[in-house]
């Protein structure tokens, strides 16, 4: 085992403290606060990972950050208040695709980020299936986020029977499609797979939105959490699978428990009825 | 640096399971803001693959998830501020 740069790792750590410190300050009704502690967590990765890595491209990256800031502060300036649920649905949504865009820049060149097997040339397991998680798991929010919008934060549905059969099926089948591809890599496996992936998602999402749009919410942003997570393994930051185990766990949690609820209100109010 | 990475990894799971389990739903809304600008810490992803590519194609993919991953952190960051309306 490698040891650790103590730079890198106190860096890691205080990013890990800022992040716990905003999740419990958003608990306590301190949302401006948990914002401003978050935001100070992602510049203290940020700074991380440009510390620890050799940047190249430096110019062309400034550029990206710059566009990509001054669209988000267009888009969260710019939309009326009543818009903001749906606004967030959006962004985690990018977030789920960006996580896409990750995992397909590490499958067309995996000899840069050293995912390949040096006897064989072949990519290694765990990067395989780091690999397919990000992507898999990315499109899930993505397609989770899509159908959210469609219906509209607003809407308060009714549960389809056949939706939780449709979502456990899709799941089952993106967990096959994604063991194919780490059995055999290839282009075409992974298409698959993240074509799979869009549908579990849209499934995923339709059952909790049978519950409402908070609880359809917390559980898309769970599941972007964990496609953050998945990429941190793949590229080995400490800084991201903290960030990700926090909203993967903490979002999945809280989307099925308002959904549990959410399904035994439903079924008592069935069996009061006459 | 893979069991570093896991360890730290199984702890912030655990503490996210303590968050998820705590929170309340009338505070559902605040605690996706805050999930949101969690999952945009696939930012620093981005910024390591467009740093480390070799090839153009990945190179720009890695630009396309720095644009948004950006703009969700930006545009998360105010809209999380303007969800809390400020004290009189």
């Amino acid at each position: 085992m490698e040891p650790i740069d103590p730079t890198i790792a106190a860096g890691w750590s205080v990013a890990a403290l800022l992040f716990g410190l905003a999740l419990l300050a958003s608990l306590d009704g301190g949302l401006r606060r948990g914002a401003n502690l978050m935001m100070a967590g992602m510049m203290v990765i940020g700074a991380v990972t440009l510390y620890s890595h050799d940047v190249m491209a430096m110019p062309q990256i400034c550029a990206a950050l710059i566009t990509g800031g001054a669209i988000g502060l267009a888009l969260g300036q710019g939309v009326p208040r009543s818009a903001i649920p749906a606004l967030l649905t959006g962004l985690v949504g990018q977030a789920g695709l960006a996580a896409v865009f990750v995992g397909g820049a590490a499958w067309r060149n995996p000899h840069a980020f050293g995912l390949l097997d040096e006897a064989t040339d072949r990519l290694l397991g765990d990067a395989a299936i780091a690999m397919a998680a990000t992507v898999a798991l990315g499109a899930m929010a993505c397609a989770g986020a899509a159908a959210i919008l469609w219906r509209g934060t607003a809407w308060q549905g009714e549960r389809r029977p056949g939706l939780p059969l449709f979502a456990a099926a899709m799941l089952v089948a993106t967990g096959g499609t994604m063991a194919g591809f780490v059995a055999s890599p290839g282009s075409a496996g992974l298409l698959v797979s993240t074509g799979v992936a869009l549908l579990a998602g849209w499934g995923l999402a339709r059952w909790a939105i049978g519950a409402g749009a908070g609880p359809a919410m917390a559980l898309v942003g769970g599941l972007a959490g964990w496609a953050v997570a998945a990429s941190a393994f793949l590229l080995e930051n400490t800084g991201m699978a903290v960030a990700g185990g926090l909203a993967g766990a903490a979002g999945s949690l809280l989307g099925l428990r308002l959904c549990g609820r959410a399904g035994r209100k439903g079924l008592a109010d069935a069996r009061r009825r006459p | 640096m893979t069991l570093f990475l896991l360890i730290s990894f199984l702890a912030a799971c655990a503490f996210g399971l303590v968050i998820g389990w705590r929170a309340r739903a009338e505070e559902g809304w605040a605690l996706v803001a805050i999930l949101q600008l969690l999952s945009s810490a696939i930012l620093i992803g981005a910024i390591i693959v467009a740093a480390e590519a070799g090839s153009a194609s990945a190179r720009s993919l890695g630009w396309l998830a720095i644009v948004a991953g950006s703009a969700g952190l930006s545009g998360g960051f105010i809209a999380a501020r303007r969800m809390e309306t400020p004290r009189p």
